[in-house]
């Protein structure tokens, strides 16, 4: 039997009126990569920052290995935000050091080759640094991580498409092929090549989660093309 | 973790707090070397201009070290870096404890390096010189007489618990202020508020409380003896301090967890 990663149980958030998640229920499986797909405003980030801790559901669950989000989640999860997250006062150096405390499984090696194949100077300063360069520094810390689930939320969202590029080979070069991967976005076709399987959500609900090759075989289409047509305004 | 935690909390501290210091001391050794000058019209009007300066950088610096103290808290943990800051694997009473005690201890330091500077100024400003001898007359006459005693212990007790109380519910209202989902900072400042009226709520019925048991043993003493008892301020001060010191634990210690409940339990990092 498969065992699941990430399961995600009648999960609903409301902030005040506005209902973000509706009774989402779905599961992820070891070594997979996911992709959890929907347009802006879906509920997608929502997701992702419960399974977190960042907020708190309304109704439902969700566990990680078979934990309740908390500590014990957090030292398994690398989650890469949709914005900087980083102290830009600290120097890269610094937040390299800064993960290695705090993280048993980041490799300050795996991070400090990256870093170097992206000529990105060690002691700059994070706020000398542009925004896609804090980009890419921020995903390199996420992956230098030997981690049992990775959350990566917009990772190619704010870069050029060569950039893109390099996100991608850094996260396929990067996780354990025991690790899983969610990957949240609405840049499809840019992803589609590297995923096992997608989530659909549309105003906080989940529409389909499914196999990729499957949906490739029966409808003839590409998630891209699948996305349009779901998503159709 | 908690050891981890403090070494960055110190760390991003002491950065902060390192222009105060350095400002500090500039000032203090500018005003030193205007001081030991001979003193002519000239000198004597920039030495009290120095003497203006001083003061507000020593204000400054004790309202600085405040403000840096509440801010690092509120960008640390509820701007984009409580991103990072609650993804780490500690639990969120760590969290708090390591700001508590850094921010405590960078306090201190700074208090320390206030004392120090007028420490420098003191032989040559007549004020300090005085405020430093009538304290060393109070410091002489509280060590030869035994009855002050407690009530030096009690004052600087609470002074030091309320120094605290003080710092932690600042932390609460920051706590509380971020579960609001669109005026985070002016729903802080308003449990700031209610937190500080909370607080005097509370002192104001015990500070009552123990009047009026004060006023009817001292009653009582006079019906029953019939004579006239001296009233025991020092002993009685002291017992003052000693239960609102007691009320300040409690409720520093209701903040402390008030405030791990909320970032525990109520995140609200939209």
């Amino acid at each position: 039997m498969q065992e699941n990663v990430f399961v995600c149980e009648k999960v609903s958030k409301r902030y005040g009126s506005f209902q973000a998640l509706k009774q989402v229920s779905f599961f992820v499986g070891k070594g997979k990569i996911v992709g959890l797909l929907g347009p802006n405003g879906s509920g997608k980030s929502t997701l992702i920052k419960l399974a977190n801790g960042l907020l708190v559901p309304t109704e439902g669950n969700i566990k990680i290995d078979g934990e309740p989000v908390g500590r014990r989640t957090k030292s398994m999860v690398s989650y890469l935000p949709e914005r900087t997250y980083l102290n830009t006062w600290m120097r890269v150096e610094e937040m390299v050091e800064y993960f290695a405390d705090f993280y048993e499984d980041f490799s300050k090696e795996k991070a400090y080759t990256m870093l170097g194949e992206l000529h990105i100077d060690r002691n700059q300063r994070l706020s000398q640094l542009s925004k896609g360069n804090r980009e890419k520094v921020q995903l390199i810390l996420v992956m230098s991580r030997n981690a049992k689930l990775y959350m990566l939320d917009e990772p190619i969202g704010g870069v050029d498409p060569a950039a893109r590029d390099y996100i991608l080979r850094t996260i396929i070069g990067n996780y354990s092929p025991e690790a899983t991967v969610i990957i949240s976005t609405h840049l499809i076709s840019d992803v589609e090549n590297i995923l096992d399987e997608v989530v659909f959500i549309k105003e906080g609900q989940l529409l389909m989660q499914k196999d990729v090759e499957s949906i490739r075989m029966e409808s003839g289409k590409s998630i891209d093309a699948l996305f349009r047509e779901v998503f159709k305004c | 973790m908690l050891g981890k935690l403090l070494k960055h909390d110190f760390k991003a501290l002491f950065r902060n707090y390192s222009l105060l210091f350095a400002v500090l001391l500039l000032v203090t050794l500018l005003y030193k070397v205007c001081l030991l000058l001979p003193k002519n019209i000239v000198l004597n009007f920039t030495n009290g201009l120095m003497g203006a300066l001083y003061v507000i950088v020593i204000l400054g610096c004790l309202f600085g070290a405040a403000a840096i103290n509440i801010v690092r808290f509120y960008k640390n943990l509820v701007t984009d870096e409580g991103y990072l800051t609650f993804t780490l694997p500690v639990s969120s009473k760590q969290i708090v404890a390591s700001k508590l005690i850094s921010t405590l201890v960078m306090d201190v330091l700074m208090a320390v390096a206030v004392l120090l500077s007028t420490l420098v100024l003191r032989s040559n400003l007549t004020v300090l010189a005085e405020l430093y001898q009538s304290i060393e007359e109070a410091l002489h006459q509280i060590a030869s007489n035994a009855e002050y005693r407690p009530l030096i212990v009690s004052v600087v007790g609470y002074s030091t618990l309320a120094c605290i109380y003080t710092q932690m519910g600042a932390f609460t209202a920051v706590a509380i202020g971020q579960t609001n989902r669109t005026h985070k900072i002016a729903a802080g400042v308003g449990a700031y508020a209610l937190i500080y009226f909370i607080t005097q709520c509370v002192m104001g019925v015990v500070v009552l409380l123990w009047a009026l048991q004060f006023h009817l043993y001292n009653t009582n003493i006079v019906i029953t003896n019939f004579e006239v008892v001296p009233i025991e301020i020092p002993h009685a001060a002291s017992g003052l301090f000693f239960i609102v010191g007691a009320v300040v634990v409690v409720l520093g210690v209701a903040c402390f967890f008030l405030t791990d409940y909320l970032f525990a339990k109520k995140l609200n990092l939209e």
